[in-house]
């Protein structure tokens, strides 16, 4: 019997759900012959060493949003480019085509990790103190955004400040002044309570947070035949399987925020379409300048239109 | 798994082994020979247990109370204490107390604020005639409420190992810290009346000074008081983090030393970011030690059953804390605040939140009860300051700290049962 | 051990704690340039918050490394005072060593760590910055720590050192 280990840093979400609804699946296939653990929460450290953690073998599997893999696998930050996806169902049109999605699987084996799950997680969301319904609005406005160029550059080509902190600092940073708002998804805003805070978000609708499960693949590949097809089976089976789920909890997530007294702010047509303009020029610049980061995006592009 | 996760590390720790290897050890020889995991895990949970964001306030509190301790704040800040209450009996003792307070609010660590109050008082202590084991008693245990009083070490690692927000316990310490202090003053005030005599009437050279009056003794010690008013006011207004507010104290001492009281040379304040980069070595490498260990604990599944026995035993909130209260004050007789906090907090903060209490009261339980620790006998660091820096018998330390210990334990119990006590200035922020 | 070795262990020791004394100042520079950027321009400096962790990381292992150098630590030491001077001796000499085993394999499972994240290349996310370079802290550190405790066992007691100005142990 061998120990399979899932962390995440995250409680009760799509990514949680992925990682129960695939222990299941496994079971199924192989029986006891694997024994998975679950570690939500950050239980077993904080994202960066989980990655590492993957990476050296000490935790079997790690499922994230992409965004922080990127310093493992430069090619994932595509899935991070602005307005590629119209919608959660699109979203998985393009990551669970057959074809394409067997190169998801591959994308990151260079490093030493197998993807396993590719899921739909929620849509980005900007959280203010003040109501901001007009992108004017946000200029000037300190953000909390995660430390990875897709968010600081976006943020500040339409004149917010977007300043990394870490996210137990977050709520008395909001509190206390020191910061106007965050970028995140509702899962997220409505777990901590953060309604008690900040009653405002705005749906800029500019990205679709995708998240991944990587495997260490010298312990894949150290697994008996069968396990390895019932690993792959699972994780795509628990991928189709919580799509739904996590389309709903966010649906859920909206509403337990406007339950609580929160608004849900959206832009007006023609600010939409400015943002989208400065963003795509500003994600362009990014995802070109490494010919090929450049190649897997414009291959995700391709897979993106076909599937529109 | 309970011989390399129990017994191997308390037979270590008898045998004098520094704590950081007893926790290494521990967690490197569960991984070897009782877990399935890569050998290399060793490596890689002892690098993130200091690679994290929140603990960095430990080296930046750690330096800003070094250079204050070194720049002759405490002088100044005892005379603006004596300036005010001079006139009272027993002013010297109620002086001692308050001095800590101060550099309580200045530092972040227990036995520095007990060398700087015994450097400038005990003497004087002694010519009013408190008497040897009671100045070594009350400086020894009033030095604790510098760790509850913000800034606190112990709260940026409990902060930081329970990832709770450090703002709001620096915030959540100030009353109970207080109200330590008050109770230790009121025991002081009332032992020195029981007494009669002439306890605490002699004129001494402080208290003479400490007539210059409140005005003037304010202006001679304004940039010492101002350090907690920028450190406490710049996190209330959310002009800075925790860390900052270390980077700020750090930055702002340097300038008071070099040229507000001109009383350190730039090799001094060079002299004094050494000895905390040393300090902070002693500190933070338990803290990378302890981050092992407590995975091992993790991934074994010690904090899950001890929840299910929690759960079993059908504890109620109070008998829960009445219970942690018992071990951590029996704990805290033998080892350090840093070891303890580390190792218990992702023990008993799962059980906390399953229970319902406030993690951040619970952070400050956790915090008085191991500053109380600091001078129980046999082991406490402020013991031994108090006994070095005086050039005091350990024995006449230890009997001295024991009415001290029992006033402090009656107030440990009224912030365990009145948790607005420490919350409501949290609720303000 | 002659005279000559040690002095000039001692004198690059002092170097050495100079350093780390400069690493922390640096440290407190450009954190408060930070928070200043923050409140008074709105903008923080990019990646200075991942620079100060990896600072730290290597200020505190390396700090660790003086500790055991003076033999610092914090621990539980009264059982051992309680023992007549031979078993004493003898206890510190056995803890030396077995300090010296263990500082030996956290700094072999550090080297194939290293190895694994050179070989990936993995680069911290914000300024990019190869991981080896904060990772390498716990290496060199624990070589160090090796050397020192050997010595240490080698060595006969010495009394607190007293080079901190005030003649007194650090706190
Ligand atoms: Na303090
Ligand atoms: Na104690």
């Amino acid at each position: 019997q061998t120990t399979m280990k899932l962390a995440s840093a995250t409680i009760n979400d799509v990514q949680h759900e992925w990682q129960k609804v695939f222990a299941q699946e496994l079971e199924k296939r192989v029986g006891d012959k694997v024994k998975v653990e679950i570690y939500p929460a950050s239980q077993l450290g904080t994202i960066p060493r989980m990655v590492e953690g993957v990476l050296l073998g000490t935790i079997e599997s790690f499922i994230t949003p992409t965004a922080f893999l990127v310093g493992t696998e430069p090619t994932l930050q595509i899935f991070d480019a602005p307005g590629i996806f119209d919608s959660p169902e699109h979203l998985a049109k393009v990551i669970h085509d057959p074809e394409y999605r067997d190169h998801i699987e591959t994308m990151a084996l260079d490093k030493g990790l197998r993807i396993i799950g590719a899921i739909y997680n929620s849509p980005f969301l900007v959280l203010t103190k003040q109501p901001a319904p007009k992108l004017s609005d946000l200029e000037g406005l300190k953000i909390r955004t995660f430390a990875s160029p897709l968010q600081i550059k976006p943020m500040s080509a339409i004149g917010a400040s977007p300043l990394p902190l870490p996210l137990s600092e977050v709520v008395p940073a909001l509190q206390a002044g020191a910061i106007d708002g965050m970028l995140a998804g509702m899962p997220i805003l409505t777990a901590f309570k953060y309604y008690d805070i900040a009653k405002y978000v705005t749906d800029l609708q500019f990205s679709l947070i995708v998240s991944v499960d990587v495997v260490n693949e010298d312990w894949f590949q150290s697994q008996p035949a069968d396990v390895q097809k019932a690993i792959v089976e699972a994780g795509r089976a628990a991928e189709e399987a919580v799509l739904p789920w996590g389309i709903a909890n966010v649906e859920k997530a909206n509403k337990a925020w406007t339950d609580h007294g929160g608004e849900i702010l959206e832009l007006s047509a023609e600010d939409r379409a400015s943002m989208t303009k400065t963003f795509k020029e500003v994600s362009d610049k990014i995802l070109t300048s490494d010919p090929k980061v450049a190649a897997e995006y414009k291959q995700l592009m391709d897979v993106v239109e076909a599937r529109r | 798994m309970i011989w390399t996760l129990a017994v191997l590390p308390i037979a270590l720790f008898v045998l004098g082994f520094p704590v950081f290897t007893v926790l290494l050890a521990a967690g490197a020889l569960t991984m070897a020979l009782v877990m399935s995991v890569p050998p290399l895990a060793v490596h890689q949970i002892l690098f993130g247990g200091v690679e994290n964001y929140a603990l960095l306030a430990v080296p930046f509190f750690v330096f800003a109370g070094e250079l204050m301790s070194r720049c002759g704040v405490s002088d100044r800040l005892v005379l603006w204490i004596q300036s005010f209450t001079g006139h009272l009996r027993g002013s010297l003792g109620v002086t001692t107390i308050a001095s800590a307070t101060i550099l309580g609010a200045v530092s972040g660590s227990s036995p520095a604020t007990v060398a700087a109050t015994g450097r400038t008082l005990y003497a004087d202590l002694l010519k009013a005639r408190y008497g040897r084991r009671f100045s070594l008693g009350l400086i020894a245990s009033s030095g604790a409420v510098a760790i509850v009083i913000p800034p606190s070490i112990a709260m940026i690692l409990y902060g930081a190992s329970g990832e709770q927000s450090i703002s709001k316990l620096f915030i959540a310490g100030i009353l109970p810290g207080l109200l330590i202090s008050l109770a230790m003053a009121a025991f002081v005030v009332l032992w020195v009346r029981l007494r009669r005599g002439d306890i605490g009437r002699a004129g001494t050279e402080i208290a003479e000074a400490g007539r210059m009056g409140f005005r003037a003794a304010t202006v001679h010690s304004a940039g010492a008081l101002a350090m907690p008013l920028i450190v406490l006011s710049g996190i209330y207004l959310g002009v800075f983090s925790p860390t900052e507010a270390g980077g700020v104290a750090c930055l702002y001492s340097m300038l008071l030393a070099r040229w507000g009281y001109r009383s350190l040379t730039w090799g001094e304040i060079l002299e004094a970011a050494s000895d905390s980069a040393y300090l902070t070595g002693q500190i933070l490498v338990i803290v990378s030690a302890a981050a092992l260990f407590s995975w091992c604990l993790t991934v074994q599944g010690v904090p899950q059953a001890l929840i299910g026995w929690v759960q079993q035993a059908d504890l109620s909130p109070t008998v829960f804390l009445l219970t942690i209260n018992a071990i951590l004050l029996v704990l805290g007789c033998f080892i350090d605040p840093t070891s303890a906090i580390l190792v218990l907090t992702p023990i008993l903060l799962p059980i906390v939140k399953h229970l319902g209490i406030d993690p951040i009261h619970f952070g400050i339980i956790m915090t008085v009860n191991l500053s109380i620790g600091m001078f129980t006998p046999p082991f406490g660091l402020n013991l031994f300051v108090a006994q070095s820096v005086l050039k005091a018998d350990i024995w006449d330390v230890c009997r001295g700290v024991l009415g001290f210990f029992l006033v402090q334990v009656a107030t440990l119990m009224i912030i365990t049962y009145l948790p607005p006590l420490s919350l409501w200035l949290t609720t303000l922020l | 051990m002659t005279g000559g070795v040690s002095g000039s262990v001692k004198a690059a020791a002092s170097i050495f704690r100079k350093l780390l004394g400069l690493l922390l100042i640096a440290m407190v520079l450009l954190n408060v340039a930070n928070a200043a950027g923050r409140y008074l321009f709105g903008k923080a400096i990019e990646g200075s918050d991942e620079l100060l962790v990896f600072a730290m990381v290597w200020l505190v292992f390396l700090g660790a490394v003086l500790v055991t150098a003076r033999q610092g630590h914090l621990g539980f030491d009264i059982v051992e005072r309680l023992l007549p001077p031979g078993p004493r001796r003898l206890l510190q000499v056995v803890r030396h060593l077995a300090i010296a085993t263990l500082s030996g394999y956290v700094a072999l499972q550090s080297w194939a760590v290293l190895q694994k994240l050179t070989r990936v290349g993995q680069s911290s996310m914000a300024l990019g910055l190869p991981m080896v370079v904060p990772h390498a802290a716990v290496l060199v550190s624990f070589l160090l720590i090796l050397a020192f405790s050997l010595r240490n066992a080698l060595r006969p007691p010495q009394p607190p050192a007293a080079s901190d100005g005030t003649g007194e142990e650090p706190r």
